[in-house]
């Protein structure tokens, strides 16, 4: 554990991209975010294997979800109005279109999907899947909505030829 | 097995057989031959459209539960057209639960057919809801959902603590209005006493409904008597200077009131009763008046 940490995040770190990009706008396009992250899945798999690549990229996905919902989303313990303003956010920023397949509050399950997915549709097709930043942003979205730790797993997704990613989220109490 | 040219061309043909019986045959056909298993990719492919073949039936049938374990393009656009059944199913039971935002935009013209009928099933039930609320004459609250309300003031003003207080209003005289100017100038009657009401300063809090022929009640919350005493008063004033209008003719009316406060351990009855009491009394002393319980 570093205790001089460098790189904390906070949601400023975005920046204010009206005054930085006044001519090329807030928008750029799919291939240059895959770049990155395709980029640093490489590196960091050589530096520290694929079973913690996996896992730095839930826990990445699930700080960027539990900042995303502190700032894109109005708070609300009505379950429809979450999933409501959640596929709307989604769809406006290119992220992806959400849908519930089912959601059991009471036991704790949920199956959501998420078409046109930023970080997988039009991949070729591996035999694995490789969601691993959105299943822990999905899971503190769900943490953040309802307080409960939730563990996502993708069990579709592009890549394994699934036209569609879906994921599984089990409450863990 | 040594595969010759002959015997690789029988198998072939036998494995093509087989892929094609299994998707025509009206029932499963029995388990391939073993020497298919030696075709490069036989085994694969038929067990893939085995499970494909089983997942459609499945579909079809209803079941939209079943589990579909392969991969790759085919199993995966069925497992697509399953999301969407299932969304389906999901939005379905939203709109079950009351909640008419939902649409559809993924099932080509069903998407348009269904958002239609949600539109509507929405304008129905708020029509339904205004209308099991909704005195039809007056447009004011009925009396089962003015006494809902009513009760619900009650338990909140129990369970928090404060004060509120009750009114009740009777029109003067109504039966010799409706007699001797008939029916529908009675009614408009009581449709000038809801103006009146509704444009005397009553707050957004407040609530009034029709519980009778010709009573009214009005629920002032977070309200001590002798404020509710001046409300009921600027009712009772705008009302006997409101000129009633039916086909030509004009005509005055006005109301003895009587105005409860909350006790502690009173019910909806005990509240009530002390409201009627007062607006009795109010009657009985020369009507057009306000009379405060004791």
């Amino acid at each position: 554990m570093i205790n001089d940490r460098k790189y904390i995040f906070s949601w400023e770190l975005l920046g204010d991209i009206t005054v930085g990009r006044p001519n090329l706008g807030s928008t750029t396009r799919v291939e240059v975010y895959r770049l990155l992250q395709f980029a640093f899945r490489d590196v960091i798999e050589q530096h520290v294997g694929t079973e913690e690549t996996d896992k730095i990229f839930y826990e990445a996905g699930a700080l960027a979800g539990k900042e995303f919902y502190a700032h894109m989303l109005t708070p609300t313990t009505d379950l429809n109005e979450f999933v409501r303003q959640l596929q709307e956010v989604l769809k406006e920023l290119g992220i992806g279109i959400l849908r519930v397949e089912r959601a059991d509050m009471e036991k704790g399950e949920i199956i959501l999907t998420v078409s046109e997915d930023l970080d997988c549709s039009g991949l070729p097709e591996l035999d694995y899947e490789i969601c691993s930043y959105d299943e822990g942003f999905i899971s503190a979205l769900l943490e953040c909505f309802s307080g409960i730790k939730f563990i996502v797993k993708e069990v579709d997704c592009w890549c394994t030829g699934d036209r569609t990613c879906r994921f599984k989220a089990i409450a863990t109490v | 097995m040594t595969q010759t040219p002959d015997n690789s061309s029988t198998l072939l043909k036998m494995a093509v057989k087989n892929l094609q019986d299994l998707l025509t045959d009206r029932t499963v056909p029995p388990e391939p031959p073993e020497e298919l298993a030696d075709v490069a990719g036989f085994s694969q492919l038929y067990s893939t459209l085995l499970e494909v073949r089983t997942a459609i039936r499945e579909f079809s049938s209803g079941n939209l539960d079943h589990q579909i374990t392969k991969k790759g393009y085919l199993p995966g656009s069925i497992k697509a057209l399953q999301a969407s059944l299932h969304h389906l199913t999901w939005q379905t039971k939203m709109i079950a639960s009351g909640d008419f935002s939902q649409r559809v935009d993924f099932m080509g013209e069903f998407s348009e057919s269904f958002n239609s009928m949600v539109t509507l099933l929405d304008e129905s039930m708020q029509k339904l809801g205004f209308m099991a609320h909704t005195d039809p004459l007056t447009g004011s609250n009925n009396r089962g959902y003015f006494m809902e309300r009513f009760d619900a003031e009650l338990d909140r003003t129990k369970r928090y603590g404060g004060v509120f207080c009750f009114i009740m209003l009777d029109l003067d005289h109504f039966k010799s209005v409706n007699d001797t100017r008939g029916h529908a100038a009675g009614d408009e009657a009581l449709r000038s006493l809801c103006r009146v009401l509704n444009s005397s300063g009553l707050r957004n809090t407040d609530f009034f409904g029709r519980i009778g022929g010709e009573e009214f009640a009005i629920v002032l919350p977070e309200t001590k008597i002798q404020e509710a005493v001046k409300a009921a008063e600027r009712v009772r004033g705008n009302l006997e200077n409101t000129i009633v209008l039916h086909e030509g003719n004009e005509f005055f009316i006005t109301a003895s009131i009587g105005v409860s406060a909350y006790r502690v351990g009173d019910t909806r009855e005990s509240m009530l009763n002390r409201a009627d009491q007062a607006m009795y009394n109010a009657k009985e002393i020369g009507r057009n008046r306000i009379c405060v319980e004791t």
